[in-house]
């Protein structure tokens, strides 16, 4: 009977299984129920994560091999250029080492600790967001190499996101652009801190600035550190815009990254600080 | 099945890697629900909605949506599309390009919903005019594009 009646409306069943399906998978990713869902997706992803890295190889090949054997009309004039930026660079670097001594010994008089440097792991891009609600990136690292969940993705420009989700083999870094990161940010010149957040429109603004706050346009954004995500003094951008309304408890900028997310290849996952690695830091935390 | 094993892999791949090279702004084209337009013309509906979960699954899994936001928008229009396309003049290119148009703005609609009933929503007004109209309007016209490439050969070949 049972049977007869599936045959009979096959069409509506199989509509209403797929369409209960998805929404069950909904449900439980959102209530984060570590069973299914991570372990569906990681199976999705592996899957194809061949052929992504292969396209990715492919790309960067052909990249390479364009510029540095058939696009070289630039070559002699960026040469020049940049013989003199080195010329200047030299000039500048005695003034700077003689300015690092006096920061270390004034450090040394003030008792103040000596931050540590980053480890960091290098990372190839191999695709970007399938659709274009979210900003993310899936990079060709992941638990194997000490990328977990919630460590901090820079390049030397500055701050790119955090990882949001990690296979075996690869991860998915979640961009400051994208309409769910915040950051804690703080402004270089003010000294103020405030909240980074993306946008639908992919631009970044700072929230929650103190509205007293005299918050100039052309000021260096960086990581504040708060939220223990991002390690403090990482750059970000600069502010290009203060928008104070009359009435409003609170300032709002509007941010210029530094990092150009369009065309981003690689990217340095900070996998600890130190001698300790994240996972050690987030337990004494 | 070849066909859609290789179909899926060529829009996987192309998704992620070639489809940011010619955003526009915020948008690039949908090709999963590309893939599901020109799929439906060979399913029937049934086989049209498992066909749409199954892309939506792999669009959710290679984005940062939640694993079913994807599979539950293209399996309702999977089904839906069959449907409305056997009442459609399917030989003139203006009814596809209004019908990609529409399955784009509901796929963008109905994401939209499911984000905001999932306490993930965004701003509407924002979503619509960077994300939902000109992600249906450039899908459109890649579809279309398509749709009368594929005109264009079978015209060469009669001819020829």
């Amino acid at each position: 009977m049972i049977l007869r009646l599936v045959a009979k409306y096959r069409r509506t069943v199989v509509l209403a299984s797929a369409v209960l399906f998805s929404f069950l998978l909904l449900t439980m990713e959102v209530r984060r129920e570590e069973t299914l869902t991570p372990f569906l997706k990681r199976l999705l992803l592996e899957s194809v994560s061949p052929f992504l890295k292969a396209t990715a190889y492919l790309k960067r090949s052909a990249g390479e091999i364009w510029d540095s054997h058939v696009d070289l009309r630039f070559v002699r004039q960026e040469n020049v250029r940049l013989q003199g930026e080195v010329e200047a660079l030299r000039a500048r670097l005695g003034a700077v080492e003689e300015g690092q001594r006096e920061n270390q010994r004034l450090k040394n008089l003030l008792g103040l600790r000596e931050r540590e440097p980053f480890h960091v792991v290098a990372a190839g891009i191999v695709g970007r967001d399938a659709t274009n609600w979210f900003h993310t990136l899936l990079i060709d690292r992941g638990l194997r190499d000490g990328v977990e969940r919630h460590t901090a993705v820079i390049t030397s420009a500055g701050l790119v996101g955090q990882v949001v989700e990690a296979s075996a083999s690869s991860a998915r870094v979640q961009l400051v652009t994208d309409p769910v990161s915040s950051v804690g940010v703080l402004l270089q010149g003010s000294r103020v801190t405030g909240l980074l957040v993306g946008g639908q429109s992919g631009r970044l603004r700072i929230r929650y600035l103190p509205v007293r706050a005299e918050v100039q346009s052309g000021e260096v954004v960086i990581t504040s550190g708060l939220g223990g995500v991002y390690p403090k003094g990482i750059l970000v951008g600069k502010v290009l815009a203060v928008d104070g309304r009359r009435g409003a408890l609170f300032q709002e900028a509007t941010v210029e990254p530094s990092v150009e997310f369009s065309q981003l290849e690689e990217v340095l996952v900070i996998t600890g600080q130190g001698s300790r690695p994240v996972r050690s830091q987030r337990r004494e935390e | 099945m070849i066909w859609l094993a290789g179909g899926l892999l060529a829009v996987v791949v192309l998704q992620t890697t070639i489809a940011p090279w010619v955003q526009l702004g915020q948008v690039r084209p949908d090709l999963f629900l590309l893939l599901l337009y020109l799929g439906s013309f060979k399913m029937n509906p049934m086989q049209a909605c498992l066909m749409g979960c199954l892309l939506g699954l792999y669009e959710d899994a290679l984005s940062g949506a939640p694993l079913g936001l994807n599979a539950f928008t293209l399996s309702l229009l999977g089904h839906a599309l069959v449907r409305v396309r056997e009442e459609m003049d399917q030989n003139r290119l203006v009814p596809h390009l209004v019908l990609l148009f529409l399955t784009g703005l509901s796929a963008g609609l109905m994401t939209s919903g499911i984000l905001a009933f999932f306490g993930m929503g965004r701003d509407f007004g924002e979503s619509l005019l960077w994300i939902i109209l000109p992600g249906a309007a450039y899908t459109a016209a890649v579809g279309g594009l398509l749709v009368f490439g594929s005109r264009l050969r079978r015209i060469v070949q009669v001819t020829l």
